[in-house]
């Protein structure tokens, strides 16, 4: 089948979802009202608080929320066949992805814009804010781990990947540092940057960098000093202010984003190319994990990403100008990070092997199609470049650039919010020392990722993707199902109901929970990977806690409903009860009123 | 002003477009990253870290002051009619066709329209439908108040 016609149906699909489910979710289930005042009118400040129109918003949240992992995932997900892939991809997009990163914005919305972890405690109960840090902790960690180990292997597979993203960021610090000191618009000194950047992807692509000998001199893996060497870097780019070096870059890599979609996009038309990986695989080796539960936990970001919710309640809720714009940002920023995934899916399907028995032997294994997942993405890419007349081999230095670049800039990230994270933890635990660090909190934010991707075992088939990857998954959903909480919690109390939530969040916690128990079995069977067997446990520990609290909120809520039903004020969808004057327990305590008032 | 009188993009009129450009320095979130972007704003569990008006939670945040009171300012005292709106210099998406679009409603030619998108979105700039009135520096509210008035006035003639 040709990539271009699945690319096509899964688009129309998104269309589709857009127009008419996420319409549904707006009128039926969020209720939202044009004319409630947002968070952004009644406490405008200029900084936080700005009533923004709804495609710069639009812009800002896609660009907080597009990164590597949507392609990471798919890539290896595609093991099982393309199809189920490209089903949960589009399906959890639709109606858990969307209902999710819509849901999360549109309750933020409704409490001035408080995010989603103090909405866990105002919402589910006060305790949950520990299981909400908890669970971001372990996220960050993973998601830590996983992207060092992402990058160092693909600059063993790719080295001519090195020059260019190192000289990025020197390149980027100037840039950055030109614009702030001439004061200048920023379009044209970026565009220069770009052409810069993909000037060394010319000079890698011929002289590629390579630290076999230096690794050796070492003791260590090539993967592994570059692990170091990514830590290292985090570590310190951590510290710097986030103008000087992060968004500079970030900004440069915004431009190769669009260039990436646009080259997989156009090179897939182009180029005609036609899935070689069959529909569904049948003949999967025995040793391989079964689809149910893990296809849905390898695929977290791309059909959904708890993360999200970060987003969307701590900084897009303070920026909506109308509650209805809710649907346009938060729906669509699914449908965006969807669409990542597809071009994924289509690069390891169609672009990585020329006929079926190739792709067969690429994929062989799970622990090969793990391992090779990134690679296998990158060498579609570059397939797809070579339909538009770019040299294959240059066309892999692209691709791997882009990956490294989303990646690196993920660590960046990640390691500077588990910062905050410690620092956080540490203001509740009354760890003063700690809580006001920050090489101390820095250094406690990259401990557990260095040792997770230096640990014993690292270098077996399938440990990054195939059990780090996992475990990651887990706890990117476990978030997921958090905030899906919350918001099935206040859809509940709104008399709304909620039944567009509750399917995907019993789903996701079932799938997690499932998998993590498997899994607690392989990691107390396999004698190296035994270390794992503590986190697993804690994980597992955090989604049967994230269960309890969610059934008791939800009962709880459902017999003050009910309550309120047999005492005559809860006409079912009743403006009365939306605008939290209802019988509506913890939330209408701090519910803002249709008039702008708490 | 009251909440109630605020009114929504919507309910303003299209016919002037006020653009504040935020200074470089003062971009918010911390970047991108399917996992770990956005901004700390997400992350926190404590009451006192949704500051409003002036809160500082973040040491590197404490210096938007000066452009959120000229914001602030200018959003009290506009007429209805005027559309403010506060954009990252990074969002060429948004950026650049509104800025044409805004050039060649009054009367620019093609290439003149393109060049105001390429150069107006500068370091603190303050634009009113496509003529940069202030760059390069942070207004006092009042200041800025004014000067907006003047060129709307101007541009009404």
């Amino acid at each position: 089948m040709p990539a271009v016609a699945v690319a096509a149906a899964v688009l129309a699909l998104f269309a589709f979802g857009y127009v008419y489910y996420s319409r549904y979710l707006a009128t039926k289930v969020y209720a939202l009202d044009p004319a409630f005042v947002t968070p952004a009118h009644e406490l405008a400040d200029g900084v936080d608080f700005v009533p923004t129109n709804k495609h710069v918003l639009f812009g800002h949240h896609f660009t907080s929320i597009a990164g590597a992992a949507p392609i990471v995932g798919p890539a290896i997900a595609v093991f099982w066949g393309w199809l189920p892939a490209l089903l949960w991809i589009t399906i959890g997009t639709l109606f858990a992805a969307g209902v999710h990163d819509f849901g999360a914005l549109a309750v933020s919305v409704r409490h001035k814009a408080k995010n989603i972890g103090t909405l866990t405690a105002e919402v589910i109960s006060a305790r949950s804010r520990v299981l909400f840090l908890c669970i971001i902790f372990f996220l960050l960690t993973l998601v830590n781990a996983v992207f060092a180990v992402v990058i160092g292997n693909l600059f063993v597979l790719f080295p001519g990947a090195v020059i260019p993203v190192f000289v990025e960021i020197p390149l980027a610090i100037a840039i950055g540092q030109y614009i702030y000191r001439t004061r200048t618009p920023a379009l044209v000194p970026s565009l220069i940057g770009v052409i810069g950047l993909y000037f060394l992807i010319w000079v890698g692509h011929h002289y590629p960098i390579e630290i076999t000998g230096f690794a050796d001199w070492l003791g260590m893996e090539p993967r592994d000093v570059w692990v170091v060497i990514m830590f290292a870097y985090t570590f310190i780019a951590s510290r710097l202010p986030v103008w000087l070096l992060l968004q500079p870059r970030d900004y440069i890599n915004s431009h190769q984003l669009f260039i990436a979609l646009a080259v997989t996009f156009a090179g897939v038309l182009v180029g005609w190319d036609k899935l070689v990986a069959p529909a569904v695989r049948g003949d999967v080796p025995d040793d391989s994990p079964n689809i149910f539960p893990f296809l849905f936990i390898t695929i977290a970001c791309g059909a959904i990403s708890g993360f999200h919710s970060l987003v969307s309640s701590g900084t897009t809720s303070k920026q909506l100008d109308k509650e209805t714009d809710a649907r346009h940002v938060g729906y669509m920023g699914a449908l965006g990070e969807g669409s990542l995934a597809l071009a994924s899916v289509l690069a390891v399907s169609a672009g990585v092997a020329a006929t079926q028995v190739e792709w067969e032997e690429t994929y062989a294994t799970y622990a090969d199609a793990s391992d090779g997942a990134t690679g296998n993405f990158v060498n579609g890419i570059a397939q797809f470049a070579s339909n538009l007349g770019i040299e294959f081999t240059l066309g892999t230095v692209f691709a791997a650039v882009v990956v490294v670049s989303f990646a690196a800039t993920t660590m960046d990230t990640g390691v500077r919010l588990q910062r905050y994270i410690v620092q956080e933890i540490a203001t509740i635990l009354g760890w003063r020392r700690l809580s006001r660090s920050l090489t101390l909190a820095g250094l406690a934010a990259i401990a557990l990722p260095v040792f997770l991707a230096l640990m014993p075992g690292r270098s077996d088939a399938g440990f990054a993707f195939g059990t780090l990857w996992r475990l990651f998954g887990t706890t990117n959903q476990l978030t997921a199902g958090l905030a899906m909480a919350v918001v099935a919690v206040w859809v509940t109390k709104r008399m709304r109901n909620p039944i567009a939530i509750l399917i995907p969040m019993v789903f996701l916690l079932v799938m997690t929970t499932w998998a993590l128990f498997v899994q607690l079995g392989e990691f107390w069977e396999s004698p190296e990977r035994w270390v794992l067997v503590p986190l697993d446990v804690i994980i597992l520990f955090l989604a049967l806690w994230l269960i309890v609290e969610a059934a008791i909120a939800l009962r709880r809520t459902v017999a003050e409903r009910r309550g309120a039903t047999i005492g005559g004020s809860g006409d079912s969808g009743s403006a009365g009860v939306d605008t939290g004057s209802g019988a509506s327990g913890e939330v209408s305590g701090s519910e803002t009123s249709g008039d702008g008032t708490a | 002003m009251n909440v109630d009188e605020i009114p929504t993009h919507e309910a303003r009129s299209a016919r002037h477009r006020i653009l504040m450009i935020r200074p470089w320095d003062m971009s918010d979130g911390v970047g991108a990253g399917c996992c770990s972007g956005g901004s700390s704003k997400g992350l926190c569990v404590e009451p006192e870290h949704h500051p409003v008006r002036g809160g500082t939670r973040f040491d590197e945040r404490a210096g938007w002051q000066p452009f959120a009171r000229a914001y602030v300012a200018l959003r009290e005292a506009l007429p209805d009619e005027a559309d403010l709106e506060i954009v990252d210099p990074r969002n060429h998406w948004y950026l650049v066709p509104t800025l044409v679009r805004d050039a060649r409603r009054r009367g620019a030619g093609w290439l003149a329209a393109l060049r105001t998108a390429l150069r107006a979105p500068a370091y603190a700039a303050i634009i009113v439908d496509g003529v940069t009135i202030s760059s390069g520096e942070l207004l006092e509210p009042d200041e800025a108040v004014r000067t907006v008035r003047e060129a709307l006035q101007h541009q009404r003639r």
